[in-house]
């Protein structure tokens, strides 16, 4: 067996399940070896690449409909709660710290919850089975929100609360309706108490929402890199959604490439911010890699 | 359709298949062989093509694939309409040779 041979076979038998590839393998090594040049020692990164989509877009079709919702519902709802889980972690942990400057991290984040309110309101199934989770997250956020005293955390948390709240309710249309109004209400409401509770009043303890709570909305360029990732999370969700073999695939690669970009790119131009760097990219590294690992587990688990 | 009208001509396999596409599409279609396999798989369940028979060469499988009488029906069902479609987008195309002048009378 030549060396390319025993890399198509590894490549195989990774992407394509055990029964393919017992029936399909020797015939696919065949055309693959056919089709490459005589000098070849690796598989062509397009080959490679098809290789594991069609093979994972077998794993899902053998395993039945019902799994490829089940993976879709998997990514949505671990990536809302990891990532609700994440918001909730930096917001509480800069508001022990004390820390006044805004940071982009946790406010470039309300896309995902945004992004989980939209789903849920055209396929109010889909989150039914991850339920707990987004239960756990709703109690993390409510538990620590109220430290998190600046308005923008308080407005960004808001967000957090109705999305998963809405995701919670799952009844009839009517219902959930009602939810969103009176928690948006009691949400907003709370917010412009306090805004305004501190504009009025000198107390120290609400003395930082005052300093600066316009400065997430402003853009700097590394800040683009904290919109990728939610972007790219919530893109692999819904690329998932629609195409659960190519969206899988997709993120396993892009994911590491985007974080070591970011990594060096904050690492020469934000200075400062270091420790917040590398807390957030090992958090979204954390949730990014179970969201994918679920998504997989899902997809090839066999019915 | 690419796949059944390789098919049409005889039974092929896998690689043979891939360079019939190449060839008759003047190396426009070139599918990769992960594609190739899952259209093989989805025409087979469909019963539009059939594995005919397993040769082994230099210790290799190469299955041959050939066209089912459903296939056939369903290649030519297809070449009508792709050939309905491309006759009315080349008249759309190039008006003025599909249309005689107003007028004049063609002997």
């Amino acid at each position: 067996m030549t060396p390319l041979e025993r890399k198509y076979w590894l490549l195989i038998s990774v992407a394509y399940p055990p029964e393919y590839v017992e029936t399909r393998g020797d015939e696919m090594i065949t055309t693959l070896l056919d089709t490459a040049d005589p000098d070849q020692k690796r598989p062509r990164f397009a080959d490679a690449f098809n290789l594991l989509r069609c093979g994972i877009a077998e794993r899902a079709r053998a395993n039945g409909e019902s799994t490829r919702r089940r993976a879709r519902t998997a990514v949505v709802g671990v990536s809302a709660f990891m990532l609700a889980l994440i918001t909730t972690a930096t917001v509480a942990a800069q508001a022990m710290l004390g820390t006044s400057q805004a940071v982009s991290v946790g406010f470039s984040l309300w896309l995902v919850p945004a992004t989980v309110v939209a789903l849920f309101a055209l396929r109010p199934d889909s989150l039914t089975p991850v339920r707990p989770f987004l239960a756990a997250g709703a109690v993390a956020a409510a538990a620590l929100g109220p430290e998190a005293i600046l308005i923008t955390r308080l407005l960004l948390l808001a967000v957090i609360w109705v999305g998963l709240a809405v995701a919670l309710t799952q009844s009839t249309t009517s219902r959930r309706h009602r939810w969103v109004v009176v928690l948006s209400g009691c949400l907003a409401g709370t917010s412009l108490g306090v805004w305004a509770g501190v504009r009025a009043s000198g107390l120290g303890i609400l003395r930082p929402i005052g300093t600066d709570w316009m400065a997430p909305l402003r853009f700097q360029l590394p800040d683009l890199f904290y919109w990728i990732w939610p972007a790219l999370l919530v893109g692999c969700a819904l690329v998932v959604w629609l195409r659960p073999a190519t969206g899988i695939v997709l993120a396993a690669m892009a994911v590491p490439v985007l974080l070591i970009t970011q990594s060096s790119s904050d690492g020469l131009m934000r200075t400062g911010s270091t420790l917040s760097n590398l807390g957030f990219v090992l958090a979204t590294v954390t949730g990014a890699t179970l969201c994918m690992t679920v998504a997989l587990l899902q997809t090839m688990r066999r019915t | 359709m690419s796949l059944l009208s390789s098919l049409a001509g005889g039974p092929r396999h896998g690689y043979g298949i891939l360079l019939d596409i190449k060839e008759v599409s003047s190396g426009r279609l070139n599918p990769p062989v992960g594609s190739l396999y899952r259209i093989i798989d989805a025409l087979c369940r469909d019963g539009l093509i059939e594995a005919e028979r397993t040769e082994v060469v230099d210790g290799r499988e190469r299955r041959y694939y050939q066209l089912t009488e459903e296939g056939r029906f369903a290649l030519a069902d297809a070449v009508t309409t792709v050939d309905l479609v491309a006759t009315k987008a080349r008249i759309r195309l190039n008006p003025h040779t599909h249309c005689r002048p107003e007028g004049k009378v063609f002997s």
